[in-house]
This record gives C-alpha cells, structure tokens and sequence, in this order.
C-alpha cells in the first residue's frame, strides 16, 4: 500500500492548481486503491470470491455512483432547462460536466468561483458590446486585452481563484461574441446564458451535496494522516539505517507536493459545512509546521551524511544513539501511529525526550573520547542542536496533529492567533508571458475569422480562449494538449453518433436522455480516472458544445462539420502557441526558478527587516512547486532546481536564525556575522568555487570568534546558537554533493553530480 | 406583495427575490447551527441542509402568492 | 439500546425537516403552477381608426395628440370648397330638373284636355311620357343635392365616440385619402383586459368568476370579472401553405409546455386618478366562485 501511495502520489497529485484536474487529484489515492483492489480481487479468486467481491465493490462503488451522479445532475440541469424555455440547455449540461467533481466540497467551491467568473464575464460582454459592437476589430483588440488580463489572472492565483479567471474569459467568448452578430439582444443572452449556468451550478452542487456525498473532509484527514505516518516511517528508517539521498529528496518533493494539494483541500473545504470548517485553522497550522518540521528533518539528514564522509565515527555513533531515542519516542507498537489518539500518546513521549535532552546530551557528551578536537565536539553539538530542534518541531506538529481527534478542545498552543496564509509567489515575467500567449492565440484564431470569414469562428475562439487560459498553469502543457485534443476527438466522434444516430430517434424527453448519456457517462468516467483525466475534459467540453439539441433538434451535419474542424484546429493552435511559448518546460525558465531560489536565499541575507521562517520557507516552496519541476523529477535539469530548493532552505534557514541573534552580540562579532552573510548572499549571487571559498573563510573568522575562548562577551545559549548554526553553514558550504560547487550557467548542460 | 417587481428596471417574477432571500438564510442559519453544535443531533446535514432551504424557499413564496 | 434511540432520533429530526420541506415545496408548486393565474395579462380596449369619408386637403386639425374627446367632437376638417361648390351645382341641376319638370307637366297638362281631333295620340302619350321622366330627373337631382350636402358634413371629421386621440398624424396641408386612417381614438368605456393563461388552468374558472388584476410596476389592484374564454387559437405546429395542405412541424419539443389561451376579463370599475393605458402589461389571478370547486 505504501508503495502504492508514493509511485501514485508522484504522478498526478502535484497538479492541483490545474482546475480540471482536481478531481483526479482527488481520486488518484483512490484510483491507486482501485488497482489495489483488483490486484486483491486476483488473489481473492483463490480464498474466496465473496472477499473479493466485498473488497471490489468497496472501491470501485464510489466511481460508479460518481458517474451515474454526473449524470443525474445533467439529467436534472436539462429537464429545468427545457422546462424553463432556455435557449441553449447544453450550457447547463457544460456546467455540470465542468463543476462535477468527487467530492461534493470541491464541487461548492468550484460552483462559487464558476459564478463570480461567469458574472465578471458578462459585465465586460456588456461594456465591449455597448462600446464596440459596429467596430469588430476594436472589439477583438479589447476582448484580447481582457483574455490576456484572464490568463495572467489564472497564472498568478491558485486552485478555484484561478479558476474564476478562466471563466471569465470564457464567458466574454459565450455571451459577447454571439452578440456581437446581435447587439440588440445582448441583454438577453446575458441573462439567459446566466440563468443557464446557474441552473448547473444548482443542479451539480445539490446532487453531489445530497446522493452519496464524498466529503472533503475524509480525504483531508486521511491525507494528513498518512503523511504523519509516512513521516514518521522515514525518521525511524533515517534513524535505523539511514537514507540515502535520492531517497530522501524524493521524500521531500513528495511533502512539498502534500502540503499544496492539503492547502488546496483547505481551500475547497471552506463552503462544506461539516467538521472541517473547525478545522481549517488547524490545518493551516499543520502545513506551516509541517514545513518547518520536514525542512529540519532534511538539513539534519544532510549533516548525517555529511559526517559520514567527514567526521569522527564516535560523534557519529553518538549522535545516531540520540537519534535512535528520538526514533523511539515516535514509535507506538514498533511502528509509526496510525491515529490520532496514538498520536496523542506520541506528544507526551516526545515532551519527555525534549525535556530530558539536555541531561542525555551531556551524558553522551561525557562518553565522548577524550581525545577528540574542539572541531569534532562542534560538530557533535551542532548534530544535536539540529536533532533538539527536529524534536520540538516534531512536538508542536504531533501536538497539533493530534487535537485533531479533539475538535472540541479549544486549539492549544495557538489561541487566537491566525495562521499565516500560505502566500503566493510568482514570476511577473512568466505571467507576462502567459498573457501573451492567450492573446496571441485569440488574435490568430480572431484574424482567421475576419480575414476568411469563417461560419465557424466563434466555436474557434471559444475552444482557444479555453485551453489557452486553462492549461496556462499545466506543468507540461504540451502533454496536456495532447490528451485535450485526444479527448476532442472522442467527443467529436460521440457527439456525431448522438447527433446523427441516436438524437434522430429521440422523441421525448426521456429518449432524448437516453439519446445524450452514453457521452456523458463515458466523459465523467474518464474524467475522475488521474490518468485520462484531460482526455475526460476534452470530451465532455467539446461533446456537450456540440450536442445537438436545443428546445427541438436542431443538430445540423454541416455546422456540425464546420465546428468539429473549428475544434480542433483552435486546439492545435493554441497547443502551438504552447509549444512556442513555453514557460515551464525550458531551461531557461527553470534556470530563471533556480535564480529566483537565490535570490531569495540574498533577500533573507540583505532585506534590512528579517524575513519570517514560515514566509520564506512558502515563497521558495511556491516558486519549485509553480516551476511544475517537482513533476519532472525525472529530468535532470529538473534535478538542479530540486538542489537548488533544497540548499536554499537549509542556507536561508541558518542566516535567518543567525540574523535574529545579531542584536544580542557585541560589536566585533556582530561585524564578523555581518561580513560571513553579506559573504554567503554574494555567493548566492554568483556561485562559484571562488565564492565559496570567501564565505566559508568569512564563515570561519566568525566562529574563531565566536569560540569560548576568544573572550567576546555573549549569553551562553546565544554562543551555543551562534557556534552550532555557523558550523552548519561551514559544512553546507563545503559540501562537495553542494550544487554551490557548480556555476549557475554549467547547470544550463551538465547534470549535477549531487549523488542522485 | 407585487408579484414581480423591477430590478435595474427589469421586471423579474418576486419569486427570484425569495429565492436569493432564503439562500442567504439558509446561509446563515447553517453557520448558526454549526456555531451551536446542532449538526450532531442531525443524521444527514445535507439533506437538512437543502429541507431548510426548501422550508424558507417554499414558506416565502406562500407568503408572496398568497 | 441508548444508542439506538439517540440515532433514531436524529433521523426523524432530520426527516421531519425534510418532509415539511417538501409539504411546503409542494403548496408552492401547486399555487405557483396550478392556480388559475398569469403573468402574462394585457390591458386592452376598443380603438377606433378615424379615416376621413371624404377626401381633399386637410385645412383644420382641431384636437391634440393624446387629447381627450367627446362623442360627436371635432376632429380635424377637410377643405369644403369643392364640396361648396358640388353642392351649389347640384342645387343649381335641382332648380334646371324643376323648372323642365314644369314645363314637361304643363305640356301633358294641355294636350290631355285637347280631343283626338286636334292631336295624335301618340302625341299625348309621349307629353306624358316625358313629364313622368322629367320627375325622375328631378328626384334624382334632389338625391344628389342630398349627397353633397353629405358630403359638406362629412368634410368636417368628428369622433364617434369618447375617449382619447391617439397617435395624431394628420396635419393642415396633408392630403386625406377615402378610407386612409389618420388618426384613432381609443375609447374611454371599452377598457378590458386579456389574462393569456395556461391551456391547463382553464379548467380551474367560469365564465363570471371574480377576476384580480395587478397592473405590472403599481400595487394597485383592480377587481374584476371574466367575461368570456377564447374558443380557438392557432395551431402552431401546423400552418397551412397556399394549397390549403397541411404542413406539420417535423419535430417536437422535448418537454411539452402549455400553450396559452386569451381569456377576456372585464374590469368592474376604474378607479379615478389611474391612468389605465391599452396594452399595459398585468397579472391576473382569478378566483373561481364555491359552486365551481364543488
């Protein structure tokens, strides 16, 4: 299962922000479970086929009431639609098949932000209608600023925000271009068209609110519960045998990818009622000191290794010793908790081995031999800060973790205090550059419209203008088009039968269900399967835009001929477009992440007010997990911006904390951090072995200084703090694995040899 | 109660109103039931949730079409 | 056992909710779709297309646009003068008809006391003969005298009945046609009001039943009563073409809505003060009378 969940995990889950994936998102566990019970069933079929079955219909029972409620819900959407006179019923039925996710939280807030888009987009239909409706190339110059400002927008904001973006561009292309043909009855498409889609909105929320709600709640908690436990199965294995690095960079990117897809949960857990809208804070706490608890764990391994190659085995060993106890404390039964009363159990262990720290530490220290260096004993103390610092962490995160289980408990530990929002971070050049390219798109697609005076051209601009603004934040956007246009096809071919073959026989409204379903049931079960998710998307939008129906049938071969064309070529352009302005898969933006990684790493250096931990620790996470290389690990390019997040954090963390100390330091040794900083952030600036070698040389003035024996006059625990932090530095920064030992521009064609 | 009445001079059927009306209601009795804890003597809050709707939806618009 | 009750109890809670829910929804629904009421009324009345009976040149508008008339009131006057002068011809043709009428019985007069000797006949007879023609020329003078003297009258243009002008087009100067309306007037006494109702709802109300009407955009409430149910409305799936042959719409709509019916609803009494204007938009909720439920 385990193995399950981390080969699942890596694929699909990363891709939140991507709208339409969300609900793979939700379900990829879920599918990974499905392939686990079909494996189980194989087995079953030689103890007993009842099990099997049981086990069979527990997980495949969700999918198949999923798909047959995406169908109650068009069902629904289409009888208020034809009851109600609307002119354009598959507005209602696009709704649905957009809006319907697998859990019914996701799907309120995809409905709330569908709604806000859509409203925006009428309000500027009207204004460039009432503006523009003689002058159509004014017209399409301005409706090509605003897609350009929706792209942008679905860019810079994440999950359902971004997705308030795309719709907004989306309706200009539904409401305003037809009246363009029509200006009188501009009103009226408006209104009609919103009346449409709130009527899917309706019908999509109440369906999966009411028929066997999938609560977003359950898949939050089991999230959170299964990364204590994989967190804590890592630190015994770390503390047991060790890791090596691969192992545990993977580690990391897959908690990266944790905390975003639970920020994103959070996020659409915010109109469902139940439990979880206690909990949000909560949750917003767990992700911060999640992140701050992994990073810890990640540079304390690090140093681990490091010793490995450089220190003496008995720091080692007894180190280790004092890791294996910490191992122990969060071991229930030998193996990691599973639940949180477990967890409970865990935070008083863990309270017990953090206020016995100091008294174990001494002991080992005494057990030291004697003959060790000040040097060596550095680097014991340094190993064991970082431990007591993982420790306290690892209690704060348990603690939270576990009151979890107690929701009625008034939040211990952080009363009143809001939890700082995971911020947003992004690169105005890419989103520039997002802007441009949806505009492009919509400028090619609209000149081919005026100049050849295309029937179809407004099908074209609407397709373009979707997956233009919709894949804008797609990791690999080309894949993306790839599965978009396959699933284009599929719907084009469907939407011929339903058309041509079946819809001719309708005569009823009930024939006519049965006429449309079959597309919309194959559309909404591959859409909720991960990997055909995009190719469900593509099916369901350009299935439903075609489907030939309105209050009578009214589906016409030639039109049907002209927009299928319109379709694909729209799609085939904007995956050009795509291809031409690529944002996430060059390596010249990823070497614009790697560079805006140290940047940052400078401006926890030189900002003349400190940067906060948790803000810098989400700013560099927001900057990989945007890049989509956290995706691609695979890729060796991908790698070197992977090294560089991670030597980011480790570096930013230790200056950070070596800059709280400043004020509390007399002014030689003030002057000598100041110097080993101002050192590591011109190395960030320009990395290279010449750097290196100036800070690490400003680095060890610093500790001469700050050493017992030079006399500066500071508290005992601020010399601790100084001494051990500086020393981590000195090891970072002579790290042979480091990526600092490489030039920024060798990264641009050689791999680095940071043992991956 | 006019059975329709004019929003931005359009002439929409009073009903429309209702329905934001008890929308907003059922919105904030939600929040009141959840703040008082009421959800736990509750079996299916979904379908609690859309009857209250229904209730304030229905009961306006007896009041309205009476 | 605890733990059942308590659960139990949840649900009934739960379902007591839900059911009053759906008691509530369905009250709704039968007022909303199943009580004879529209939306979709109109005011309507009486309008009277005033067209001149006589043409010529308009020399006189003696009304306003929108301005209210009485019965028998002028409207708007054509030039008389040919008319004068048609009318003093025709006196003129009278007098000359009169005058030969003499003459023509005055002859016959004569010849009939002469004998057989003295004239033919054939003579006497054709002396009658001519005087009993010379007075059906002069009746026929005295008819178009009358005629021109209509015509005079009908020169000067008054309105049938009361009520208001409306959409006053002619002007002094214009050239009014036979039969070319000019104007209209709408009459003050024949204001009713169309309820187009659901083909269903007919059923539901008689003829006589007391009607409310709602004037769209004012609380104000008229009472009234219906007069009389449209008996027929255009089928809409199947127009005839031009050799009479049936030409029925190949497909049909999904879901079959009700079509509507004109209901004439008479209005029992204005309120003064309302400005009631033909083709006002209204509901129209009509109450149907004990002896029709039962």
């Amino acid at each position: 299962m385990n193995a399950w969940s981390s080969a699942s995990m890596r694929r699909p889950l990363l891709r939140a922000h991507l709208h339409l994936r969300l609900c793979a998102l939700m379900c990829s566990r879920h599918i990974g479970r499905v392939a686990h019970g079909i494996s189980a069933m194989a087995r079953a079929l030689g103890m007993g086929a009842t099990l099997g079955a049981r086990e069979w219909w527990k997980l495949d029972a969700p999918v198949i009431a999923y798909v047959f409620k995406a169908l109650l819900a068009s069902v629904l959407a289409v009888w208020i639609s034809l009851r109600l006179e609307f002119d354009q019923p598959r507005t209602a039925l696009l709704t649905v098949a957009i809006v319907m996710q697998f859990r019914s939280g996701m799907v309120l807030t995809k409905s709330y932000y569908r709604l806000i888009g859509t409203i925006f987009g009428i309000i500027a239909s009207f204004l460039l209608v009432a503006m523009f409706a003689q002058e159509r190339v004014l017209f399409l110059l301005c409706m090509t600023i605003w897609i350009g400002m929706c792209t942008a927008g679905s860019v810079i904001f994440r999950n359902h925000q971004s997705y308030a973006f795309v719709l907004a561009g989306y309706t200009l292309c539904i409401v305003g271009l037809p009246a363009t043909l029509a200006p009188e009855l501009t009103f009226n498409i408006g209104v009609t068209r919103l009346s449409e889609i709130l009527v899917g909105l309706l019908c999509a929320t109440v369906v999966s609110d009411l028929v066997f709600p999938q609560r977003m709640w359950n898949v939050t908690l089991q999230t959170v519960r299964r990364r204590y436990t994989d967190f804590c199965d890592l630190l015994r294995i770390s503390a047991r045998e060790g890791v090596a690095h691969a192992t545990l960079q993977a580690h990391m990117l897959r908690f990266i990818g944790d905390i975003f897809s639970l920020e994103s949960f959070r996020a659409s857990s915010g109109l469902e009622t139940d439990e979880s809208r206690g909990h949000r804070h909560r949750l917003s706490h767990l992700n911060n000191e999640f992140m701050e608890v992994s990073t810890t764990f990640h540079a304390f391994n690090r140093l681990l290794q490091r010793q490995r190659n450089n220190s003496r085995v008995e720091v080692r060993e007894a180190l280790l010793q004092l890791y294996q106890l910490l191992a122990d404390a969060v071991s229930v039964h030998n193996r990691s908790a599973h639940t949180e009363q477990e967890t409970l159990e865990i935070v008083q262990r863990l309270k017990a081995f953090r206020d016995d720290f100091d008294l174990r530490l001494q002991a080992a220290r005494h057990r030291l031999p004697a003959s060790l260096q000040a040097k060596d004993l550095l680097d014991f103390d340094t190993g064991a800060a970082y431990l007591l610092r993982l420790a306290e962490e690892l209690y704060v995160y348990s603690r939270t973790y576990g009151s979890i289980a107690t929701p009625d408990t008034s939040d211990q530990g952080h009363t009143g205090e809001l939890p700082a929002q995971l911020e947003m971070h992004f690169d105005p050049l890419a989103v520039l550059l997002a802007a441009l390219r949806g505009s492009i798109t919509l400028l090619i697609l609209a000149g081919l419209w005026i100049f050849t005076d295309w029937r179809s051209g407004i099908e074209a601009i609407t397709i373009g203008v979707i997956t233009s603004t919709l894949f804008a934040t797609s990791p690999s956007p080309s894949k993306t088009i790839r599965h978009f246009m396959a699933g284009a096809v599929i719907g084009t071919v469907l939407a011929y039968f339903s058309n041509f073959w079946w819809l001719t026989q309708a005569h009823d409204f009930w024939t006519l269900i049965i006429a449309i379903s079959p597309g919309i049931l194959l559309a909404s079960w591959l859409g909720c399967r991960p990997s055909t998710a995009l190719i469900g998307a593509g099916t369901s939008v350009v299935y439903l835009l075609h489907i030939g129906f309105n209050t009578v049938f009214s589906a016409n071969p030639v039109t049907f001929l002209n927009d299928a064309v319109a379709d694909l070529l729209a799609i085939l352009i904007s995956g050009t477009m795509y291809g031409l302005i690529d944002l996430s898969g060059s390596a010249w933006s990823r070497q614009r992440v790697s560079n805006a990684l140290r940047s940052l790493v400078v401006a926890a250096c030189r900002e003349s007010i400190p940067l906060r931990r948790a803000r810098f620790e989400a700013s560099a996470r927001d900057l990989v997990q945007r890049s989509g290389s956290i995706q691609r690990v695979g890729e060796v390019q991908d790698q070197a911006v992977v090294e560089w997040l991670f030597s980011a954090l480790e570096i930013g963390h230790a200056v950070i904390a070596l800059r709280e100390q400043l004020p509390h330091v007399p002014l030689v040794m003030a002057q000598a951090l100041q110097n080993a900083i101002h050192q590591v952030a011109s190395l960030y600036e320009s990395p290279g072995k010449a750097a290196i070698a100036k800070a690490v040389s400003a680095v060890d003035q610093a500790l001469v200084l700050a050493a017992p024996t030079a006399g500066s006059e500071m508290p005992l625990h601020v010399r601790h703090q100084l001494l051990t932090t500086l020393h981590f530095v000195h090891s970072t920064l002579l790290d042979e694995a480091s990526v600092l030992a490489f030039s920024p521009t060798m990264f641009a064609r050689t791999s680095p040899a940071g043992g991956v | 109660m006019p059975r329709e009445f004019a929003l931005l001079d359009a002439l929409v059927p009073t009903l429309l109103l209702a329905f934001i009306v008890a929308a907003i209601g059922t919105l904030v009795l939600d929040r009141l039931f959840a703040w008082l804890g009421a959800y736990r003597v509750i079996w299916y809050p979904a379908l609690f949730r859309l009857s209250v709707f229904g209730c304030l939806f229905a009961g306006l618009g007896l009041w309205i079409y009476q | 056992m605890k733990f059942y009750l308590k659960r139990i109890f949840r649900i009934l809670i739960t379902l007591a909710i839900a059911g009053a829910a759906v008691f509530l929804a369905q009250k709704l629904w039968v007022r909303y779709m199943d009580s004879p009421w529209t939306r979709d009324g109109r005011v309507r009345a009486d309008v009277v297309n005033i067209a001149p009976d006589v043409a010529g040149l308009v020399v006189k508008v003696a009304v306003r646009d929108n301005q209210f008339v009485h019965r028998g009131d002028v409207l708007f006057q054509i030039d008389p003068e040919h008319y004068r002068h048609a009318l003093a011809e025709a006196r003129a043709v009278v007098d000359q008809r009169k005058a030969s009428l003499a003459m023509k019985r005055s002859q016959a007069l004569r010849r009939a006391s002469l004998d057989d000797e003295v004239i033919s006949r054939e003579n006497r007879e054709d002396t009658d003969l001519a005087a009993a023609g010379a007075k059906a020329d002069y009746e026929a003078a005295l008819a178009s005298l009358e005629k021109a003297q209509l015509d005079m009258v009908r020169s000067v243009v008054r309105s049938p009945v009361d009520g208001w002008v409306s959409n006053l087009l002619v002007r002094p100067g214009d050239y009014a046609q036979v039969g070319a309306p000019k104007l209209a007037v709408i009459d003050q006494h024949s204001f009713w009001v169309y309820g187009y109702f659901e083909e269903h709802k007919l059923q539901m109300f008689h003829v006589g039943d007391t009607a409310e009407i709602q004037l769209l955009g004012s609380g104000l409430k008229l009472q009234g009563h219906v007069e009389s149910i449209s008996m027929g409305i255009t089928d809409r799936d199947n127009p005839t073409d031009v050799r009479l042959l049936a030409n029925v719409n190949p497909s049909f709509n999904w879901v079959r809505l009700s079509q509507r019916v004109p209901v004439r609803i008479h209005i029992d009494a204005i309120p003064d003060g309302l400005t009631l204007v033909a083709g006002m938009t209204c509901s129209v909720v009509v109450k149907p009378s004990a002896k029709v439920k039962s």
